[in-house]
């Protein structure tokens, strides 16, 4: 008998519907680029070379951009990676997905799930439009109330979600408690030690940034298992 | 008499064994639907043996296959059936079934050496 036959129990099936209930939040280059460039923004502004009001308007640009770029690979990892409709359930996902509204699952109890879906993009595009270029002028700067947003829909996810026995999965959560105990710990630090602004917003973003590159990482490493060992024909 | 004697072969659904199917079963059943890119990077399998293998698994009624226009290109999905669900979950509470009566005889056999090697028949030899 194949061994193939009782991998529905086994760490593949597993990590199959890990993969399919995860495929678009293992979408990581969808933010990754955001948080490049915002790093060398903040890199920037910590050099001095530029003015408040240039970095604002390159925070600005960069945002908005961004919201395009969302779509633009959304329709790169559709090409290259196929579609998957989450399984119902659907898992409560990140930030990421909340930037797709047709993720919806066909049998999702809320029938206003899209148009939700929708708003709140809108709402989120609006004030991530006036926040961040925001603390790049200086006035009116809550780092807290970003890293607590960021948190909230970036990393906390992470660290809940069940894991497999696979270790890529298991590290995908390691990773994320990690990088939230760092960013509890480092907004500590700048409200305590008054540590700079910029060097805070610098180690955030690259906690984001190695959170989603691990993201991409994991997902093609997953494509990458062979599930069907020894079961072709 | 051992108990096990009375042991009956489940009966396996040869539709869903076969391994290249049992992938794209296993892929399915973990979503509510993918498309035919996402089934050949997750099987592993060449796109005319996934064409084929889908073929026969809507001709059994165990999958069902819309081809729409997305993007300006042929979108392709398949997803489970509730017979094929079902089939599924049969399939696989006979392979556990299976796999405990295998399981239960291996340690009756490894507990009594005698019953590794049913004792030989004497066969009458014609001179």
């Amino acid at each position: 008998m194949q061994t193939a036959a009782f991998y529905d129990a086994s760490t593949e099936g597993q990590e199959l519907r890990y993969l399919t209930a995860h495929f678009r939040d293992l979408q990581g280059l969808r933010m990754a680029p955001f948080w490049g460039a915002l790093l060398v923004l903040t890199i920037l502004a910590k050099t001095g070379f530029f003015s408040r009001g240039h970095l604002a308007w390159a925070a600005f640009v960069i945002t908005a951009a961004q919201f395009g770029w969302l779509h633009l690979s959304g329709r790169w990892y559709e090409r290259r990676y196929g579609v998957v409709k989450e399984p119902e359930p659907p898992v409560r996902s990140g930030l990421i997905s909340i930037m797709h509204p047709e993720a919806r699952p066909e049998r999702a109890a809320n029938r206003y799930y899209g148009y939700r879906s929708g708003i709140f993009a809108v709402l989120f595009l609006i004030w991530a439009l006036s926040f961040l270029p925001g603390i790049f002028l200086g006035h009116s700067a809550q780092p807290g109330e970003f890293a607590v947003l960021l948190a909230a829909y970036q990393v906390v996810p992470r660290c809940f979600y069940p894991v497999t026995d696979n270790w890529s999965v298991f590290l995908r959560r390691i990773l994320a408690a990690i990088a939230l105990i760092a960013m509890v710990g480092i907004y500590f630090e700048y409200r305590v030690a008054q540590i700079n602004l910029w060097t805070w917003m610098a180690l955030l973003v690259s906690f984001l940034l190695l959170l989603d590159l691990y993201d991409h990482w994991l997902l093609n490493h997953l494509l990458g298992s062979d599930f069907t060992e020894g079961s072709h024909e | 008499m051992n108990k096990d004697d009375n042991f009956h072969m489940p009966e396996i659904d040869r539709v869903v064994h076969e391994p290249a199917r049992l992938a794209i079963l296993t892929v399915l059943s973990s979503c509510e639907e993918a498309d035919f890119l996402f089934l050949e990077r997750a099987t592993k399998l060449s796109r005319g043996n996934l064409s084929v293998q889908l073929t026969r698994l809507e001709d059994a009624d165990v999958i069902e296959i819309e081809k729409r226009i997305e993007h300006k290109r042929t979108l392709t999905t398949a997803k489970l059936t509730n017979r094929g669900r079902r089939a599924l979950n049969a399939y696989w509470e006979s392979m556990n079934a299976l796999r405990t009566a295998a399981k239960g005889r291996l340690t009756e056999t490894a507990g009594s050496p005698n019953r590794a090697r049913p004792p030989r028949r004497r066969v009458p030899v014609e001179v």
